[in-house]
């Protein structure tokens, strides 16, 4: 019987096996799947940690904070009586578009990917702007009946621009078209890019559709507030833009003007 | 140089700092880091130093922990004065809205605190965002609200902001020793 040859040595095997598997990124040296750290080197195993990562953190979270009480400041001046104007309110969501626009631009290079539409597809967005009408008409008559049975009152933005010239373009303009634009570019955008750098995905979406939601300082809308930030947020991280959030934001708030003028035209 | 400690079987090598076993040829502990090769000076750094890191992470869970319980402190406040302002008022109308808000802001405030346990980070800023509404609200509708129970709401916030900051610094930590 002729002599068994290896086809190649046992160092050549191990080799070969080495370069196959994850490695030091450090040193190069091969690791096993148990190593938390290198046995060659000592530096942690695998992709070491961005130098001042916590401090990226701390900085985002800064950020975050003093973009929620700047927001909330605007959107509390609504409590005040004397402020109670539709200058005012003209001047709030100028300044809330502002505020969006400038956190988007002091964080650019994160933010502008996400004013891209890549993904683009006509069925898609059919299908989320379907479902945002039929949601916003189901929500819009149980919430006109739980202001009407709790409080005995009719809560409506038609009725508010109704008392100025052009009311139904005012409604749509300023209940439709700016949240569609500024709020998904605040919370969407800026805000839950943010959370990302500070927390996992799952608990960034809930946070972001709890600060859209409370922002909204309505406890009635909170019930279906946060389940609608929760859907744009994860359609935001699910497409990678803001886009099919903000037309689905439009669809929802333009019917819900479109019910409020139709509710009125009904009843005078 | 400095030997690794040996196990009860011959031949059987552990590491001095955590006592993984360990093979001989191992220039660094696989499961601390520890530097086996190193001199009893550099063990004995390496040893201490993570000691100190471990009591630093035990330090910020501390804070952590402290802001999750302030989350369940807000809440029972915002329950025992909604209940005080309720028999206090004599309106029915706003007297019962406001209990029921106050009731809603309350049970929020416990499930952020319920939540901290296991997310602490998260739970913490969603906690921060709704308190710090709160107080803006609050203090628009009346300027008065600004003064009142200052005391209580700065320790509140030094306790979110110290909780978000070790929270922070807990993982960072954690990354460092591989938890």
């Amino acid at each position: 019987m002729d002599e068994f040859t290896p086809i190649a040595s046992k160092e050549e095997v191990e080799d070969a096996i080495d370069s196959t598997g994850p490695r030091c990124s450090s040193c190069d040296a091969p690791l096993r799947e148990e190593d938390r750290f290198c046995r060659k080197c000592g530096l942690v195993a695998g992709p070491l940690d961005d130098a001042g990562a916590a401090e990226k953190k701390w900085n985002a979270v800064r950020q975050l904070i003093l973009f929620f009480i700047i927001e909330a400041i605007i959107c509390a001046t609504s409590f005040v009586k004397a402020l109670d104007t539709f200058s005012w309110m003209v001047c709030g969501d100028v300044l809330l578009a502002l505020v969006a626009i400038v956190f988007v631009a002091l964080n650019w290079k994160a933010c502008k990917p996400l004013l891209t539409w890549n993904d683009f597809s006509w069925g898609r967005l059919l299908l989320y702007c379907t479902l945002a009408i039929v949601a916003s008409i189901i929500i819009s008559f149980v919430v006109d009946w739980l202001n009407l049975s709790l409080f005995s009152k009719r809560v409506s933005y038609h009725a508010y621009f109704s008392r100025y010239n052009y009311a139904i373009a005012l409604t749509i303009f300023f209940t439709a078209l700016t949240p569609s634009l500024f709020e998904e570019l605040a919370f969407r955008v800026f805000l839950l890019g943010k959370l990302l750098m500070v927390t996992e995905k799952r608990p960034a979406i809930f946070i972001s559709a709890f600060m859209f939601g409370i922002m909204h300082m309505s406890f009635l809308s909170l019930f279906w507030l946060i389940p609608f930030g929760l859907a744009l947020a994860w359609l935001r991280i699910r497409h990678r833009t803001m886009w099919y959030g903000s037309c689905i934001h439009f669809c929802f708030n333009f019917t819900v003007c479109i019910t409020e003028i139709w509710q009125a035209a009904r009843h005078y | 140089m400095e030997e690794t400690a040996t196990g009860p079987q011959s031949g059987a090598h552990f590491c001095p700092s955590c006592w993984t076993p360990i093979d001989a040829d191992d220039d660094f502990c696989n499961k601390c880091g520890c530097p086996l090769k190193g001199t009893e000076q550099e063990q004995r750094n390496f040893i201490s130093n993570r000691a100190a890191k471990e009591i630093d992470l035990d330090e910020a869970h501390g804070k952590v922990h402290r802001a999750g319980n302030a989350l369940f402190w807000i809440g029972g406040a915002t329950f025992v004065f909604s209940l005080i302002g309720y028999v206090a008022s004599a309106d029915e109308d706003t007297k019962n809205t406001l209990l029921i808000i106050n009731t809603i802001l309350s049970a929020i405030n416990v499930g952020l605190g319920f939540w901290a346990r296991k997310k602490p980070l998260p739970a913490i800023i969603a906690g921060l965002s709704l308190f710090v509404l709160v107080f803006i609200v609050n203090a628009f509708a009346d300027p008065a609200y600004i003064v009142k129970g200052m005391l209580f709401k700065i320790i509140i916030l030094v306790f979110f902001i110290t909780g978000i900051r070790s929270a922070i610094e807990a993982e960072k930590i954690k990354k460092e020793l591989h938890m």
